[in-house]
Order: structure tokens, then C-alpha cells, then sequence
């Protein structure tokens, strides 16, 4: 059970660091990039459905209820998850 | 305090992954007028930077905080706090005096009474002091503001009254934008109040030790399995610890992915309450201290308490002090007796328990913002620290007291920490201070307590060597023996 939770945790956060753009940050403090994604999940319901909403696809692969096939078109429609991010 | 009755002056500090304070002591020795002196611990955030002129504090603020600024003190929330006392009273003055410095724009800061930093305070004021923190962000968030970082160095003390400092951690929330100061929060605030709560250790060595505060790799190998069901921690602690480990090496920016998702300002709300709820319901683990319970437990007759009482009163009573020492304090009895003649008392004690309950009591009080009650074990007080060993400074380089209290700490400084009494009178001298100091004699059964255990090696531990050291450095004014002669208290002047 932990381990399930641990691992949706890693994957979650990996999905939201593929195929990013990147732009300037303007604060002298680092505010740390495992930080930032924990204010995703510490945002309660609105922060779970937004992950939810972004990432529903590959969540659903993670817990075996969604399709592969439907996955990869998720991916391409997006057109930036690697191939080392589907065998996850 | 008016910034004229005050010598000491706090602003801001910057620190990497954190943010700032500063501090300088005005003395006769500063330079007497119109040339700006730089704050040199106020050097991180390159949108502004703190420098003294003529007894004042001043800011000097780069054109993108002046936007801030402007927008800032229009706010309501800004005015509510300020107008508490809670921020920092601020104004901008005349650009001129910026003249020939980088800067857009000068605030004028009121100055805070004296200094301290978190590796002096209890537990009950970096409770309170994160408390504020928390208010100050869901204030601003209402308002489109945010604070940028969460230093507990940015929250200075007016006596018992916690005051935020740093006005240009105040910033203009962009929508999308994620909480940058969340992790400095939780390693300056949240970690140290979990250590000392959920594992009843001390938590100033460990903030002393290292200004950038606690790591979430720091605390998580304290804790055990029963800890991770304490409130916040699988989230904030081993959560957090785990993304950081598994994202240290990133090299992308995760910000602008959470904006284009719709991160937004309700996620980090909720966020702030949630910490909220955690820290207003801790306690101070632990058991007691030696001397929590001093005020009913100390060694004096009553008659005897009183006349000591007494004395401390009449001596105090000669003038008024600008600033007040209590060394060894206690639970603060004599520095309230002190405090009704003087502008600002620093009340020190190197027990954090006492110091607890005489912040916790003075909160109350009509006398809350006179008593500032600090933990300092005098044996070893706060060094400087930081870039060049300066931007944190020595106690005593924070302001020095025009009078200092010393009773019934001589015996603890001579025998439990070694120190040889001309060391100590000498070391009191150079404070260049006015002196209510007790000598607590051999026959004394706390003086016997602490030689139990220990070979007497301290022959310079007589009255008669008291008072010859004591003649030789001040002016001895008054006297007079208490407990039966057991003890002898004095009101010496310093030398002119």
C-alpha cells in the first residue's frame, strides 16, 4: 500500500516535469523543485483535481484501469513524453 | 520606541534560500552624522538593502521594489498590521539621501529596541513568530500580495510583541505562481517547533549551528514510525524530503509548468491554513527545567525577598534607563521591578523554561512590549555568524545596557562554568554599564548545591575578593547583606 502510494507519488511528480518549458525565475531564494511540486498535492482538493485533470491519463495506466493505447495517444497528442517515461 | 530612544536598529537580512534581518549598534563610536552606514547582513536580495545614518534605519530599494512598495502600502491588510505594531512602521523619505547609492527609492524604517535572532527565543515565540508569518501570507494573498521568503530572521520582537521587518519580502502574487518561501518556512519555523515538540529536543543549538534553519533531510532520520502520524509530517517532512532528494539534480523550471496548469493562489491558501492548524496546536515536548518553577521555588525567606525587592527597586529608581540587561533573569521578577524605569529591558536567562514562562506571562501584561525575554546562557552568548562573521552579530555588540541586573548569578558563572571572578567583574566593566549585582556567599545552600560534586578549586570565591574586584572596576554606590549575610547586594556605578 505504501509502496503504491510511493510510487504514484514519483510518477506524478515526474509527469509534471516532462516537456516543460522553461522561463526565468525571479526570486533570489531557491524555493526547490521537490518543494514546488509537494504545494501541488499540500493544495487540497483543488490541487489533487488539477493534477488529476492534467495527468488523468497516465494516472489510470499507473493503477491498471486505463488503456495503453489510450495512454500513447495521450502522449502524442502532447508530444513530449519520452519513451522512458511509458514503461513506468 | 521612538527610533531616537532606541540604539539599536534591525531591518532586513538576505539569506540564500533565506532571507534576512540586520542589525547595528548606534553608539557614539558610529559615525556621528550623514554618512550612510551599510547594514552588512543585508546583502542577499539585490532589490534592496538596509544602511543607518544618524541614528535611523533606512532601505534603500531598487525600482521594481518600489512598484512593489507603492502598491503595498495602499493595501489594507499592510496599514491593519503596521498600525498593530505587527509590521514594522514604515515611510519613504526624501530620495536625496539615496543620493550616489543604486537605488530607486529610500524607506525609513522605526527601529527595533534590540535585536534578536531565533537561536535566542523559546519555543512559545518561534511558535508565535511562524503564527504571524501565516497571518502576514493569508492577509496578503487576499490583497494579490505574497511574502517572497520566509525567514524567521525577518520577525524581530518590540518586548514580547512579535514585528515583521522586512517590507520588501512583500511582493505582488502572480497568478500561477507557486509559494517560493514554503520550503524556507518549514526549515526555519516548522522543522525546529516539530523538533522540540514531537522529539522534546532543543531546537536553538540546531538553529545556531545553521542560519539557512533545518533541512527536511535533517529531521527525517529523528523521526520514528509513531512520529509519521504527527500532524504534517508524512506530508511536509517526509514527502518533501523525498521529492527534494528525487528532484535535486532537475535542471528544468517546474514553475512555469504549474502556472500554464492553473496552479493558483486558492491551492497555496489552503496550504498556509493547513500549516496554521499544525503549529497553533503544538507544545513544547520535554519535562522540566531546573528552574520553570523559580518564582515559587527560590531560595529567599519572604522578608527577605522583599527587602531584595526593595533594593533593586530604589537602585533602578535614580534615573531613567534607556536599556536594561537582566542577566540570569529567571522568570523576569526583577525585570518587571526595573522595567517601570526603564525604556526597554532585555531579559536573559540560559533556561529556556524560565524564559518560556516569562514570555508567556508578559504577553498578557500591560508591560508586554518593554520586557524583551531572550535565551542566553551568558557562559557562551551568541557569536557573530554568518558571511564575514558578521551578519549575525554578538550579543553585545546588539546594543549595550545603560544598566544591567546580575543577581544571583555570580556562583553559577565563578563554579559551574569556571569562569574566574576578576574575568566576569572585568567582562561587566567593559559593558560600561550601571551594575544591581548579588553575591550569593559560600554558606548559601544554592552555592553548596552546585559545589557537591566538585573539587573546590575556587579560592577566588570570597566576599572580601568580591568586593575588592567589584571596588576596583566600579563605584560602589550602595549596599547591603540579604538572607542573613549569606548574600550581599550592590548598586555600583561604572567608572567615568
Amino acid at each position: 500500500m505504501q509502496q503504491i502510494g510511493v510510487q504514484g507519488f514519483r510518477f506524478l511528480m515526474a509527469l509534471l516535469l516532462v516537456g516543460i518549458s522553461t522561463t526565468s525565475a525571479h526570486a533570489y531564494l531557491d524555493p526547490g523543485t521537490g518543494s514546488i511540486i509537494l504545494q501541488l498535492l499540500l493544495g487540497g482538493v483543488a490541487g489533487v483535481a488539477l493534477a488529476g485533470k492534467l495527468y488523468w491519463h497516465k494516472f489510470l495506466s499507473l493503477i491498471g484501469a486505463g488503456g495503453k493505447v489510450e495512454m500513447n495517444e495521450q502522449q502524442r497528442a502532447k508530444g513530449g513524453m519520452g519513451a522512458d517515461e511509458r514503461g513506468r | 520606541m521612538s527610533a531616537a530612544g532606541s540604539v539599536n536598529s534591525a531591518a532586513r537580512a538576505g539569506r540564500p534560500g533565506g532571507a534576512s534581518s540586520t542589525v547595528v549598534e548606534l553608539t557614539s563610536k558610529a559615525p556621528a552624522d550623514s554618512v550612510p552606514v551599510p547594514e552588512p547582513g543585508s546583502y542577499r536580495d539585490r532589490n534592496g538593502g538596509v544602511f543607518y545614518r544618524d541614528g535611523e534605519v533606512y532601505r534603500g530599494i531598487s525600482a521594481r521594489a518600489l512598484a512593489n512598495w507603492e502598491r503595498l502600502a495602499t493595501t489594507r491588510f499592510f496599514r491593519d498590521y503596521a498600525g498593530r505594531g505587527n509590521i514594522v512602521r514604515t515611510e519613504r523619505v526624501n530620495d536625496a539621501i539615496a543620493a550616489g547609492a543604486p537605488w530607486a527609492a529610500v524607506l525609513k524604517h522605526e527601529p527595533v529596541p534590540f535585536v534578536s535572532y531565533p537561536y535566542e527565543w523559546t519555543f512559545g515565540m518561534l511558535k508565535d513568530a511562524a503564527l504571524l508569518h501565516l497571518d502576514l501570507m493569508l492577509a496578503a494573498l487576499e490583497e494579490g500580495f505574497i511574502l517572497k521568503d520566509s525567514s524567521a530572521y525577518n520577525i524581530q520582537w518590540r518586548g514580547a510583541k512579535p514585528v515583521f521587518i522586512d517590507i520588501p519580502s512583500f511582493e505582488v502574487h502572480e497568478e500561477g505562481e507557486p509559494w517560493v518561501g514554503y520550503r524556507q518556512f518549514c526549515e526555519l519555523f516548522l522543522y525546529p517547533l516539530m523538533l522540540q515538540a514531537y522529539k522534546g529536543a532543543d531546537f536553538r543549538p540546531w538553529l545556531r549551528g545553521s542560519l539557512d534553519g533545518m533541512s527536511a533531510g535533517a529531521l527525517r532520520p529523528l523521526l520514528s514510525t509513531r512520529d509519521l502520524l504527527r500532524p504534517g509530517v508524512m506530508m511536509h517532512v517526509v514527502a518533501q524530503d523525498a521529492l527534494q532528494r528525487r528532484y535535486s539534480g532537475q535542471d528544468r523550471n517546474v514553475r512555469s509548468t504549474l502556472a500554464q496548469a492553473g496552479f493558483d493562489r486558492s491551492l497555496i491558501v489552503r496550504n498556509v491554513r493547513n500549516l496554521r492548524k499544525i503549529v497553533s496546536g503544538m507544545k513544547a515536548g520535554g519535562g522540566k527545567t531546573e528552574w520553570a518553577d523559580y518564582a515559587s521555588t527560590h531560595s529567599y525567606g519572604e522578608a527577605d525577598f522583599d527587602a531584595k525587592c526593595g533594593f533593586v527597586r530604589e537602585a533602578a529608581g535614580h534615573r531613567r534607563w534607556r536599556r536594561v540587561w537582566d542577566i540570569g533573569c529567571n522568570t523576569g521578577t526583577f525585570s518587571r521591578i526595573t522595567a517601570e524605569h526603564a525604556d526597554h529591558v532585555v531579559a536573559m536567562d540560559g533556561d529556556w523554561m524560565a524564559i518560556e514562562a516569562l514570555y508567556q506571562a508578559q504577553k498578557e501584561r500591560p508591560d508586554a512590549g518593554l520586557i524583551l525575554p531572550l535565551v542566553v546562557n551568558l557562559s557562551n552568548p551568541s557569536p557573530g555568524q554568518g558571511w564575514r562573521g558578521t551578519e549575525r552579530k554578538p550579543l553585545t555588540e546588539r546594543g549595550r545596557p545603560e544598566l544591567t541586573l546580575c543577581l544571583a548569578l555570580i556562583h553559577h558563572m565563578v563554579i559551574s562554568a569556571n569562569i574566574p571572578m576578576a574575568d566576569f567583574i572585568r567582562w561587566l566593566a567593559g559593558l560600561g554599564t550601571a551594575l544591581v549585582i548579588e553575591f550569593v556567599g559560600r554558606e548559601d545552600e544554592m552555592v553548596q548545591t552546585l559545589l557537591r560534586n566538585k573539587d573546590d578549586q575556587y579560592d577566588d570565591y570570597r566576599l572580601d575578593v568580591f568586593e575588592r574586584l567589584l571596588a576596583e572596576h566600579f563605584d560602589i554606590r550602595e549596599s547591603r547583606p540579604l538572607k542573613g549575610g549569606k548574600r550581599s547586594i550592590y548598586f555600583a556605578l561604572p567608572m567615568s
